[in-house]
């Protein structure tokens, strides 16, 4: 079973029982630059992956290198975590 | 992963502590190791005047929320730069600076703080991207006159306010690009002015504190996550593919294989200077009234800020809806 990972609009597919920081090194990621969030909540880098979690949202902790040019705000609390982008 | 304090599920790890705290920990955390830091450096006591300048970003938004659960009198500046950053007018979505703008006011609107703003196009004729072609200065990318811009809005304003303080929310990441940028290019002249406190040692310039200095940009994103901040989420356009990036993200190469590194680095530079590494070279000269605005600046005449003005007007002349500089009016 695999569990989604999106970051800034694009999707990554993980095995589940990997840690956090694991499957953001997985995906060609910083994990120092990078906060888990699921179901609004932050995740520590230690979490193990599990299938039921389905879809993790990775925030860039450093603003910039994004390649759209025009701005996004990040909405924080409600609509956080899965299926959300 | 448990929290140190309670032993619940812990919301961050921060590995350079070794310490790792739930949500409602970490909340109490920040604010407490803020104060601290306030203390430590004598940044500014309960009675002064706080201009806190804020870009609509995680981290300016998030001082002000800290300085204010402090029980501190901070108001906010935003300075309207007129960045847009789309491709083009018919793209979809808000530009840069609208969309900072917004949430700079909305946060202070739901927590009833006060909030100065200052548009420079409206104030004084241009909008930043404009005025670096126009002016030619630093290779029509705006961001040199950009920094001056902001530096010089933010010292009138919070002259003119009646301010004792101006804080900014440089986070350790900032503080430890621009050392490591510094460092390589040994720029002693920088390096010796670089601290969490930039006192106003002459008359006209505001005192510069930075209280989030020895926070990780990591904590600062987290802060903003728990407590609900909606913030800018891109940095501003012109500096996508900056110096200061790429110095952050080595930085974060070391950090990775090294946690601690950022913090020993910024550390021990302070600790350095302290023990007196770093000898502070003749910096006596003296600084004159601009004759245009009254702002300091080191070379007799006009400064640097209505040279830059004044070359914008002779381009644009009589497009411009102000004939001279005018005094910053601060809208509430």
């Amino acid at each position: 079973m695999t569990v989604k990972m999106v970051y800034r609009g694009k999707e990554y597919e993980v095995q589940e029982g990997m840690t956090v920081r694991d499957a953001i090194r997985k995906v060609g990621l910083q994990p120092e630059t990078i906060l888990a969030v699921h179901g609004g909540k932050l995740l520590t880098d230690d979490t193990i992956l599990k299938s039921d979690m389905k879809t993790i949202k990775l925030v860039a902790v450093i603003s910039g290198g994004s390649p759209l040019p025009c701005s996004r705000s990040l909405r924080t609390g409600e609509g956080w975590g899965e299926g959300v982008q | 992963m448990k929290c140190r304090k309670c032993g619940a599920t812990a919301a961050i790890n921060m590995r350079q502590h070794k310490l790792a705290l739930c949500e409602e920990h970490f909340l109490e955390w920040m604010p407490e190791q803020t104060q601290r830091f306030v203390e430590k450096y004598r940044m500014f006591a309960p009675e002064d005047k706080i201009l806190v300048a804020v870009s609509g970003g995680k981290d300016s938004l998030s001082l002000w929320d800290i300085l204010h659960r402090l029980g501190y009198h901070a108001d906010g500046l935003y300075i309207g730069l007129g960045i847009d950053g789309r491709r083009s007018s018919s793209e979809e979505g808000i530009g840069y600076s609208d969309e900072s703008r917004r949430l700079s006011e909305k946060f202070a609107a739901e927590r009833g703080l006060t909030l100065h703003v200052v548009e420079v196009e409206a104030t004084y004729g241009a909008t930043i991207p404009e005025l670096a072609v126009i002016s030619h200065r630093g290779r029509d990318k705006p961001c040199a006159v950009c920094g001056l811009n902001k530096r010089y809005i933010m010292n009138r304003a919070a002259h003119d306010g009646g301010y004792n303080v101006l804080a900014t929310g440089h986070n350790l990441d900032d503080e430890v690009a621009v050392l490591m940028q510094n460092t390589l290019n040994w720029a002693s002249g920088y390096l010796v002015r670089q601290a969490p406190v930039l006192e106003a040692n002459r008359p006209g310039l505001a005192r510069k504190v930075k209280p989030l200095c020895r926070f990780y940009e990591r904590e600062m994103a987290a802060y903003a996550i728990v407590r609900g901040i909606e913030y800018i989420y891109d940095e501003c356009p012109h500096a996508v593919g900056s110096t200061t990036l790429y110095y952050k993200e080595i930085l974060n190469q070391l950090e990775e294989k090294r946690p601690g590194a950022k913090l020993q680095f910024y550390l021990s530079f302070l600790q350095a200077k302290e023990q007196g590494l770093f000898a502070l070279q003749a910096d006596d000269a003296e600084l004159h009234a601009c004759e245009k605005c009254g702002q300091p600046t080191s070379a007799p005449g006009e400064c640097s800020f209505c040279r830059l003005w004044d070359k914008v007007r002779a381009v644009k002349g009589a497009r411009l809806p102000l004939p001279a500089l005018p005094t910053i009016e601060i809208s509430d």
